[in-house]
């Protein structure tokens, strides 16, 4: 999260929106929020609905939660995923940036 | 296992209140703005 944070701008130039979703209900996000400072958007999902359509089936939560990204292009288009295998399996927020990139390319080449 | 989540599919729409009471809608950013979509395995 801190790194993201920290690359949040880049983010941002890349006409991306990072948005959060997790477990714990909205009083634990929104001091979570406060206490790091975190400009994305953040989801509280207690009853797991968007974890579950988004992460059951490939079974990402059996292990405990682990963290999973996905991008999605403005045409609502899944182009790339994520699951982590363990806690600390994050892609780099570069690896993702490029991919943004080349995202944006593409869009704007009309694909 | 379910393939519901596919690269190059559209990615399954769903709305969510966030912590400041607002309503979000994926599909309200699209033709806007990329989503990156953060699981996060917990705060704690």
């Amino acid at each position: 999260m801190a790194q993201l944070r920290q690359d949040y701008d880049k983010f941002t130039a890349e006409d991306t929106e990072v948005v959060v979703v997790g477990p714990e209900e909205a009083r634990a996000f929104a001091a979570y929020w406060q206490i790091h400072k975190l400009p994305f958007i953040g989801l509280p999902d207690p009853r797991h609905s968007v974890l579950k359509l988004y992460g059951q089936e490939v079974s990402i939560f059996k292990l405990g939660r682990q963290p999973a990204q996905v991008s999605i292009d403005k045409k609502g288009q899944v182009r790339f995923i994520h699951y982590g295998h363990d806690p600390s399996d994050i892609p780099a927020n570069q690896e993702i940036l490029e991919l943004l990139k080349i995202m944006n390319e593409a869009s704007y080449a009309g694909h | 296992m379910s393939n519901r989540v596919e690269i190059n599919h559209p990615a399954p729409d769903f709305t969510l209140t966030d912590f400041k009471g607002n309503e979000v809608r994926l599909s309200d950013f699209q033709g806007k703005r990329n989503v990156l979509l953060v699981f996060n395995r917990g705060f704690f």
